[in-house]
């Protein structure tokens, strides 16, 4: 009989971008490579270990602007179109590495790999991968859950509360259309919670969400088990807080798994063709060629050790507590293939391992949790998120603040357009659209971090001009029928959206 | 299936004594936005949370940029807006459509006391407010001194409540603990905010 869970929870998520205006657009790439390196691999892990009757459970996010980008006719078009180039580089690379043995072979591990992702996208997953993923969740395997619907960091947008719940329940519903019942699920974005939220959420029948650890820790009353088991907010949705240990493990630059000198090189190579591994603390040109066959068996090893260290957590907080605990592990999914080459090989070791060489812990979903054990202490999780420091200082600091003036204006806007305005249902829609990708938290990310922030910027600006245009011409009651359809055909998202629910 | 929710009973509080609130200005800093974005993209320190975003040509804008559309300096009106950063930051914003007769202020009330501070903020419209304490209500009168020192509202903010930014004072009757401090120090208690970012010091517990 197993002594506690381990539930891991990957959160994949990608901003909005599409940009029909161009023919190729840079930032496009990121989807390209995610689903290359990340969401296709691990499909493949989850699909094979489906075949291979290991039973497992992860709980995953997929948020709604990523699953409408992998549902959008023009990027899938674009990415077989990505992935064909990829395909003919590793040839240009294979013959260019003809007398390179160790090269030679990297090149030519790419272009098995390219190859087979493109069969299989084109093929058994017939260009929709959120099909592949229901597949899985439908086989009771994985539990996908949803997320605020353009990944917008909630507590800061706390003064307009009908734009809170108009990026929940435009999520819900996408959801529920996609996946065929309504997620019991959210991952809010960044983990950023402020209390009073989970109403919004329960409302939508939302039944759990993840909050980082002091999100629970300083919860009030205090909770009683710490973060290895839920509390109930008043309103019924229940909060799970991250584990600090486990998190480590594999998000550290420094000790955690993916640093280590066996695996892939990030940075040096062309497109997704790199040939380094990381070799140490070594320049760029120093690095040495990749091995696959020590990468691998060095993500066997991690899983091993990732396993035996949560099997000593859990049989210490088993005997301690005096309750089968719940360990929560989130990471960010992208983490797995894109960063971290050889992360889905880690899944799926450590998921055989699990499943084959143990007996104390069992993967479990938080919906299974709360199942199992419905009584649970009611406490109120505090404001809190995963980003640095612990609040909202990554989205709100000395680059980005300036934002917050133009988002919060947008909101107000677009709750008086609810209010007051119906007829130009088209006009409405699209506003609602506009604000909405306004509003993700990524550009606020981007212009910290600052690595593309023209791009974030540019984002910023043309979500705010398009909006502020519909709210001016919907006033006006004057909307140009052209500015509409070109907006229209270029943001996209959320073909089903109705406006109203920021009247709400 | 419906949960079964258990309320907690009784709440014991332990402690109510809060300090005074400080009078004078704990620190400030001021944002300018600038006109020209800087990019830096010193490839070392991208880490694993910002990989994502990683184009290696995107260091340099690629995409024309239309003219036109400027952010609006203002909308306009008197309004200031307070979000709060973290236990002991609020930021806020605002504007003012007139010009008033005498230095922009702001006073910054704690709602569950009404005691204040004030902040002269000069020709700023931004600023990032140091408070005194976590898990406390706050709400900002922005106006402006006379000559005389009367302080005369132009607008006042919403309310926003700090986070608290350490375990809770209060127990619940039913859900008892007999061992906190070591079911804190188990669930990583005190390196909240550890983020891919900032992970640096390993812990040593179930480690081989």
């Amino acid at each position: 009989m197993e002594k506690g869970y381990l539930s891991l929870i990957l959160h994949a998520h990608l901003p909005f971008v599409r940009h029909p205006e161009y023919e190729d657009f840079l930032e496009e790439k990121w989807l390209y490579e995610a689903i290359t390196e990340t969401y296709i691999p691990l499909l493949k892990v989850f699909d094979k270990l489906v075949e291979d009757g290991v039973d497992f459970r992860i709980t995953m996010t997929m948020s709604p602007t990523l699953l409408s980008m992998l549902l959008d006719p023009l990027l899938i078009k674009r990415y077989v179109r990505h992935l064909e180039k990829l395909i003919g580089l590793s040839f240009r690379e294979i013959k260019h590495n003809h007398h390179n043995p160790p090269f030679l072979a990297i090149a030519q591990m790419y272009n098995r790999n390219f190859e087979e992702i493109l069969e299989l996208f084109t093929g058994r997953y017939r260009s929709n991968l959120p099909q592949a993923f229901k597949r899985l969740q439908d086989l009771g395997k994985l539990e996908i859950i949803t997320c605020a619907a353009t990944h917008c960091f909630l507590p800061l947008q706390e003064i307009y509360r009908p734009a809170i719940r108009a990026q929940i329940k435009t999520a819900a519903d996408h959801y529920e259309k996609i996946f065929g019942r309504r997620p019991r699920g959210i991952w809010l974005p960044e983990c950023g919670f402020q209390p009073g939220d989970d109403r919004i959420l329960m409302e939508e029948g939302i039944k759990f969400f993840i909050t980082d650890s002091h999100g629970v820790l300083h919860a009030s009353p205090l909770p009683k088990y710490g973060i290895f088991a839920p509390i109930y907010c008043e309103s019924g949705v229940a909060a799970f807080g991250r584990d600090i240990e486990s998190s480590r493990a594999v998000w550290s630059a420094e000790e955690g798994y993916p640093g280590h000198p066996d695996y892939r090189e990030f940075y040096r190579g062309i497109e997704e063709i790199k040939y380094c591994r990381i070799t140490g603390e070594v320049p760029l040109e120093n690095k040495e060629p990749y091995v696959r066959e020590w990468a691998v068996s060095r993500a066997a090893e991690h899983a091993g050790n990732f396993m035996f260290n949560r099997e000593k957590q859990i049989e210490h907080l088993n005997g301690f507590l005096g309750i089968k605990p719940i360990v929560i592990s989130p990471y960010d999914a992208e983490l797995f293939g894109h960063w971290w080459y050889e992360g889905p090989e880690w899944i799926n070791f450590l998921i055989r391992k699990i499943y084959y060489d143990q007996k104390t812990i069992k993967l479990l979903t938080p919906f299974e949790y709360l199942e199992m054990n419905p009584e649970n202490q009611v406490s109120t999780p505090s404001l809190s998120s995963w980003g640095f420091k612990g609040y909202a200082e990554v989205w709100l600091e000395g680059s980005n603040a300036w934002i917050y003036r133009h988002l919060h204006k947008a909101a107000e806007r677009m709750i008086e357009l609810a209010k007051n305005y119906s007829g130009n249902t088209r006009a409405l829609n699209q506003a609602a659209r506009e604000l909405m990708l306004l509003q993700s938290s990524d550009w606020a990310f981007i212009m910290k971090t600052g690595t593309c922030v023209p791009y974030a910027v540019k984002r910023t600006k043309d979500h705010l001009e398009r909006f502020t245009r519909l709210y001016e011409q919907i006033k006006a009651g004057t909307v140009d029928e052209h500015f509409l359809s070109d907006i229209e055909s270029k943001d996209n998202i959320f073909p089903d959206i109705d406006y109203r629910v920021y009247a709400s | 299936m419906r949960k079964k929710k258990v309320a907690p009973k009784k709440v014991v509080r332990k402690k109510t004594v809060k300090k005074p609130v400080r009078k004078k200005v704990v620190a400030k800093k001021k944002i300018v936005r600038k006109k020209r974005v800087k990019v830096v993209p010193v490839i070392s320190e991208i880490r694993a949370e910002e990989s994502k975003y990683y184009t290696p040509k995107a260091e340099h804008q690629h995409f024309k940029e239309k003219k036109g559309f400027e952010f609006p300096s203002r909308y306009n009106e008197c309004k200031i807006v307070a979000m709060v950063r973290d236990p002991y930051w609020i930021y806020c914003y605002w504007e003012v459509n007139f010009k008033p007769e005498g230095a922009v202020c702001l006073r910054i009330n704690n709602v569950d006391n009404w005691e204040y501070f004030d902040i002269e903020t000069g020709s700023a419209d931004n600023w990032f407010i140091n408070v005194p304490h976590s898990n406390t209500t706050y709400c900002i009168d922005l106006g402006y001194k006379t000559a005389d020192g009367r302080f005369v509202l132009i607008a006042r903010s919403n309310w926003v409540t700090t986070p608290l930014d350490r375990p809770s004072d209060v127990i619940d009757e039913k859900w008892t603990i007999p061992d906190w401090n070591k079911i804190y120090e188990l669930s990583g208690g005190g390196k909240y905010g550890r983020s891919s970012a900032d992970l640096s010091s390993p812990g040593k517990k179930f480690r081989r």
